[in-house]
């Protein structure tokens, strides 16, 4: 008995041996890094400033196009209508802040770093620069002038309960926090390989020249006083962009015919055309939001065009429809897309046209048989299917893969193009012809449509601040510009309140075809089918140009005053 | 359980127990336990209940052909739960108490336990290439890529105790004094990888995977905790007894200099059943008076490492050639700010109470009223969001609770067979905020804090019925904050400050720049109560158990039936919209529009959002029949037991139908709806 004791004892010690207790009260993280001992290398710069990238709006967030007038979706959008209220919260004023904290706490950490550790990670400060910028921008597009956060505030400072500075404040901060980037940012042709889908010095620059015409016609258009100004900046800009020769249009109708300018949008790393271009060919994207079909897939949900969208395509003589002996009406449904703007034809399902679907199996994928009703173009574009407004949008709407994982566009050139003549434009009041074909004529070129001079404006009643508008609303569609046009060019209390309007229904082969006909809805006096009704909708133009605060910034902070209307 | 796919549910447990007198003095005693649990089942298991529960009635399960059928953009249940591949997760733990008792002398007793938790579970799953197909059998929706991952998490937990006892004895006389150590740490590690894209499904084994796919994860983390006690009883006669404890508590929890906290309490208590004047009542059998005062410190609801200043390194971002990215770590701030000064909530507790005895103790009862006073209490203080980053709790409130407890029981058995019980207890506090550090401006819908309210009151605008017509629809758009594309049907809400605006800050009564937004209750629960009651006879017994809240408040988190077209609509508005037909309805006007939805259905104090509930509920109930020792023992068995027993079998509320009077409206399912089950089980007890 009294050994089987000791045995006992002693397995007891072991125990305690092996499990003693050995922690005291000041324990620190295990899988975290400490900020004591953080930003002692340029990687460290250089990771903090990754987290800067998720901010970038992505493809979750292009229901915007829905708020505009060249787009809907069932039960329409609130923002469209005018029918929304000021919220509590608002996610993207506090997100715009989690940033221009974070991009403003990493400029902070450069002090006391050693001067080779600050010269290899002087990059991410300029990323840092780009990325505040951005948050401003935001803020100044949907409020106006908000709080100029001069610093990484802590609980106790006033800069807490900071009045809002003025738009002219904060669009000159964003310039200057842009021009700090554009001195230091590496060119595209200059990254390396690794760091390919950074920042650049050309997205700097096409970032300040959207800034600069943003603020630059809102100041031209609601009456202030900095237009020209501002305006010259973003020519300059988007100059030496265009000069810089770094990125091109993207063009392959030599090898992909009509249908190449669809394909910009779905490039993918696995085979989504005929000629096997990949992401890698694209020379336009200056800033793109990156996913990956493995790594990062998408998922989409885009709206439906309305007739205003539609109407917009020019023929292919260069006029509009209701100029031009090219348009063929609209008596039978494919009749509209007849002789028009290609990208009328490749951004918009054509009834009866073939596609690829990509929720059909990879055996019906077949690259070698396109045309073999088996294995190729599997899903025809079928008259009966309804969307709200009987058209159906295929920009950015990758066909044959799934998961998807096409990049968004945040910046491309086409942009920068459209900037520099709208900005031309508005600055000088004219445009000469040269100017034209140095921007916007390059975009009309690569989609078949004729040269827009002033001599061929004038012989056809056209005028040019209309065609440079309807170029940038037809290029940019679904990449979330058009309602912040409509209200930097103050048109916005004319187009919102007109109303939405889908397909021509009377006297059509709608109305006849079984698959459409009877259809249970209301129409306008030339038979055109009324998605949102104008008695629905409202735009007042003391109001709705600038969004409400969130109604808890303002209780929490007195010194904030409300947008005007939304008091 | 699904009725679908692989599931099983295993458990293991065993106990082993010693004690060994060493000598007369000394004595070691162990106790082990280990436990085992597995579970398998369907590796898309929650989208399985998930799209079971959303998808819409018009869903086949599968084509003519036999392949799984879906509709839209709604994956198939059954496919989720039978195609899916598996998941098994195995969870040991171990757990050793082992402890040493030694008195040197007589009266004084030391005792050291040390005991510790070994927790040890692995998980591993594989999720197959599903393909659904239209009816035509025509593939549509894909879920891919399949893919395979393990993980393991190991947790450590170690408590350590020391401590003396000394009794006295003087005559009536009698002391005893208490004074100890303890330490307690815990240590956790995970580490779980997965990949995608298998080779083959058939050995479904994470290596199979594409490696330039793959995830890893590893996570660690440790806390301590020790504190220093000590108690000193006198009673006199073990009619008057008094206590006085101490107690101080560190916690790695708060920053150097803020870790420790100090609590003292005290106490006293009268056995009158023990004076002559309560004895000659001839009534109490026992009789107990109390009265206390005890302070506590507490350390929930705060992170392991608030008070450092952390950088989170992890996440994804692609960068290089754009047809294969590599992936960047992302580093970023942990998105709360570190609170260094942070310490201990205090809660100090008074407490009265009586315990009671009477008819031959068949009849037993205790009431205690309390006042428990929260200072220091750790309180999210708002600040503008122009901050950037999630503000940290602070010490910063005070709150005062005060409530009763009353359970009263009664057992007694007829003629030596039947043995019957029935317990009673019903239970009340109400709670309010009296200090805050920050003046807090209540907000919109539900506040944790607000300054002389409730814990979690309601804010939200007063609801003044539907706009029945034209004419009271006109009038109301004059309201600025009102929808412009309000109808006739909708809504209505009181501009209370009589401002002709809507404005969502509080109403102060003649304040016409107040607001509009009125406090219409908290959701604290009130009048929690239960009843068991039981018999047995002759190898038959039976007990049910009845619990219920008096009264709930409890906002509706459902929405307009429509509002989303996507998802199919809960049926208990049909029929009870607002209709010229049926001006009185319970419900608004139907819609498809987001803005009037949202507008309808906000938390207000409409009767189809705000239900004041109570309810009673069947709990359990459990119906067995013990086999005749004299058989059983026949078969060296010492128990045999066979039993019926139901769970949630029947309630009343005044919820609507459907939802669980429990977690009302708390649902996972995007539509607010969490379906609950009634279970019923038949077992056998065997005990050898």
């Amino acid at each position: 008995m009294k050994r089987n004791i000791f045995k006992y004892i002693t397995l007891s010690a072991l125990i305690f041996n092996f499990y003693a207790c050995e922690k005291n009260l000041d324990l620190v993280p295990l899988d975290q890094i400490s900020e004591a001992v953080y930003f002692k290398e340029a990687t460290d710069f250089k990771l903090f400033a990754n987290s800067f990238y998720t901010y970038l709006p992505a493809f979750a967030t292009t229901g915007s196009e829905a708020n505009a007038d060249l787009a809907t979706y069932v039960g329409g959008s609130v923002i469209s209508r005018g029918s929304y209220l000021p919220s509590e919260y608002d996610g993207s004023w506090n997100s715009n802040y989690d940033l221009i904290r974070n991009s403003t706490y990493l400029l902070t950490k450069f002090e006391g770093t050693s001067e080779s550790v600050k010269n290899a990670s002087v990059v991410y400060g300029a990323e840092a620069y780009f990325f505040r910028a951005f948050a401003y921008f935001n803020l100044l597009k949907s409020f106006g002038g908000v709080p100029l956060i001069p610093k990484v505030l802590e609980l106790q400072d006033k800069e807490l309960y900071s009045a809002r500075a003025s738009r002219i404040d904060i669009a000159n901060q964003i310039i200057s926090d842009l021009d700090k980037a554009i001195a230091i940012l590496p060119n595209q042709s200059g990254l390396s390989a690794a760091d390919n889908g950074r920042i650049t010095k050309g997205a700097a620059l096409a970032l300040k020249s959207r800034v600069a015409l943003f603020e630059g016609t809102w100041q031209k258009f609601h009456n202030g006083n900095d237009a020209n100004d501002f305006l010259g900046k973003s020519i300059d800009a988007a100059k030496q962009i265009i000069n810089s020769g770094e990125y091109e249009l993207w063009d392959k109708r030599s090898q992909l015919g009509d249908q190449s300018y669809r394909h910009l949008f779905i490039l993918d790393k696995k085979q989504t055309n005929l000629a096997n271009f990949m992401k890698g060919d694209n020379k336009e994207y200056i800033l793109v939001n990156r996913f990956d079909i493995d790594l990062r897939p998408i998922s989409s949900y885009f709206a439906d065009p309305t007739r205003k969208f539609a109407d917009m395509f020019l023929c292919s003589d260069g006029l509009p429809i209701d100029k031009s002996p090219l348009f063929k009406g609209k008596i039978n449904v494919v009749d509209e897309y007849e002789n028009r703007d290609l990208r009328m034809r490749t951004l918009l399902m054509i009834v009866g046209n073939r596609y690829w679907s990509n929720w059909h199996a990879p055996w019906n994928r077949d690259w070698s048989r396109p045309n073999d009703p088996t294995t190729g173009f599997v899903y025809v574009a079928d008259f009966g299917v309804r969307t709200v407004t009987g058209y159906s949008s295929i920009k950015l709407m990758p066909e044959i893969i799934n998961p998807p994982g096409c990049d968004w566009p945040v910046i491309r050139f086409a942009e920068v193009l459209l900037n520099y003549a709208e900005a031309d434009y508005e600055k000088n009041g004219a445009i000469t012809d040269a100017e034209l074909d140095f921007s916007i004529n390059k975009v009309k070129a690569r989609v078949g449509l004729p040269r827009l001079t002033n001599a061929f404006a004038g012989t056809n009643g056209l005028n040019i601040r209309e065609e440079i508008r309807r170029e940038r609303s037809i290029e940019l569609y679904e990449e979330g510009f058009r309602y912040d046009d409509l209200r930097r060019w103050k048109i916005a209390e004319i187009e919102m309140i007109k109303p939405l309007l889908g397909i021509k229904y009377k006297g059509t082969q709608f109305e006849t075809d079984p698959r459409w006909a009877g259809l249970d809805a209301t129409f306008d006096s030339e038979g055109y089918l009324i998605v949102e009704d104008a008695s629905k909708r409202q735009f007042d133009p003391k109001k709705h140009y600038l969004q409400p605060l969130p109604r808890r910034e303002l209780l929490l902070n007195k010194n904030l005053v409300q947008n005007p209307g939304w008091e | 359980m699904l009725a679908f796919g692989s599931n099983s549910n295993k458990r293991y447990f065993t106990r082993l127990k010693y004690k060994i007198d060493v000598t007369d003095k000394l004595s070691i005693s162990t106790n082990v336990s280990l436990e085992r649990k597995k579970i398998l089942e369907p590796s898309y298991y929650d989208n399985a209940v998930a799209y079971a529960s959303s998808s819409w009635t018009t869903q086949f399960p599968r084509t003519p052909k036999g392949n799984y059928f879906n509709f839209g953009g709604f994956p198939n249940a059954i496919a989720m739960a039978e195609a899916s591949g598996e998941r098994e997760s195995d969870a040991n733990q171990a757990t050793v108490l082992f402890t040493i008792n030694y008195q040197p002398v007589k009266g004084i007793e030391i005792t050291g336990d040390y005991s510790m938790n070994r927790q040890y579970n692995s998980g591993n799953y594989y999720n197959k290439i599903i393909q659904h197909y239209d009816y035509d059998d025509v593939p549509t929706m894909r879920w891919e890529p399949n893919s395979a991952g393990s993980s393991i998490h190991l947790s450590m937990h170690k408590v350590a105790n020391l401590y003396a006892n000394y009794k006295y004895f003087l005559n009536n006389h009698n002391f005893e004094l208490m004074a100890g150590a303890s330490h307690e740490e815990n240590d956790y590690k995970f580490f779980s990888a997965s990949r995608d894209k298998l080779i083959s499904e058939a050995v479904p084994l994470l290596t199979m995977g594409d490696p330039t796919l793959q995830n890893t994860n590893e996570n660690r983390s440790q806390w301590a905790l020790q504190s220093y006690f000590g108690r000193l009883n006198y009673d006199f006669n073990g009619k008057y007894l008094f206590e006085g404890t101490m107690r101080r508590d560190g916690s790695s929890r708060f920053a150097e200099g803020y870790q420790w906290g100090n609590y003292f309490g005290g106490s006293g208590a009268w056995l009158a059943s023990e004076e002559s004047f309560v004895k000659n009542l001839k009534v109490f059998d026992y009789l107990k008076f109390r009265l206390s005062y005890g302070e506590l410190g507490n350390q929930n609801n705060v992170g392991l490492y608030d008070h450092i200043s952390i950088i989170n390194i992890g996440g994804l971002s692609l960068f290089g050639n754009p047809d294969s990215p590599t992936r960047n770590l992302v580093a970023s701030t942990s998105g709360t700010l570190p609170s260094p000064n942070r310490t201990w909530e205090t809660v100090a507790i008074q407490n009265l109470g009586v315990d009671f005895r009477l008819l031959n103790s068949r009849l037993k009862g205790s009431f205690d009223y309390f006042i428990k006073n929260t200072s220091d209490m750790l309180v999210t203080k708002e600040f503008p969001e122009v901050l950037g980053i999630a503000p940290s709790t602070v010490n910063g409130g005070k709150m005062k609770t005060k409530g009763w407890e009353f359970s009263l029981n009664w057992s007694d058995k007829i003629k030596n067979e039947l043995n019957y019980f029935a317990k009673f207890t019903l239970a009340d506090d109400q709670s309010e905020i009296t200090f805050l550090e920050d003046s807090r401006v209540p907000r919109f819908g539900l506040n944790s804090f607000v300054e002389g309210q409730p814990y979690n009151s309601y804010y939200t605008l007063a609801f003044d019925g539907f706009i029945q017509n034209q004419a009271e629809l006109t009038e109301y758009k004059k309201i600025t904050g009102v929808p412009s594309n309000l109808r006739v049907g909708d809504a209505r809400y009181n501009d209370l400050d009589g401002d002709g605006k809507i404005e969502y800050s509080e109403y102060k009564k003649g304040d016409p720049n107040s607001g509009d937004l009125v406090n219409i209750g908290s959701s604290t629960m009130r009048f929690q109560y239960g009843l068991t009651v039981g018999f047995d006879w002759k190898g038959i017994d039976f007990s049910a158990f009845l619990q219920g809240i008096g009264k709930w408040n409890v906002m509706s988190g459902i929405k307009q039936p429509g509002a989303t077209w996507w998802e199919d609509p809960l049926q208990l508005t049909m029929g009870k919209d607002w209709t010229e037909a049926n001006p009185n309805s319970l419900y608004p006007k139907a819609t498809a529009d987001g803005g009037i939805d949202s507008w309808n259905y906000q938390q207000s104090n409409a009767p189809y959002k705000w239900y004041t509930t109570r309810y009673i509920r069947l709990k359990n109930v459990q119906l067995g029949y013990s086999l005749p020792s004299n058989w059983t023992n026949r078969l060296k068995i010492s128990k045999v037991r066979v039993y019926f027993s139901g769970n949630d079998l029947w309630e009343i509320t005044n919820i609507p139908k459907g939802f669980d009077p429990e977690k009302p409206f708390f649902g996972a399912l995007w539509t607010g709806f969490t379906p609950f089950p009634r279970t019923y089980s038949f077992g056998i007890d065997i005990t050898l």
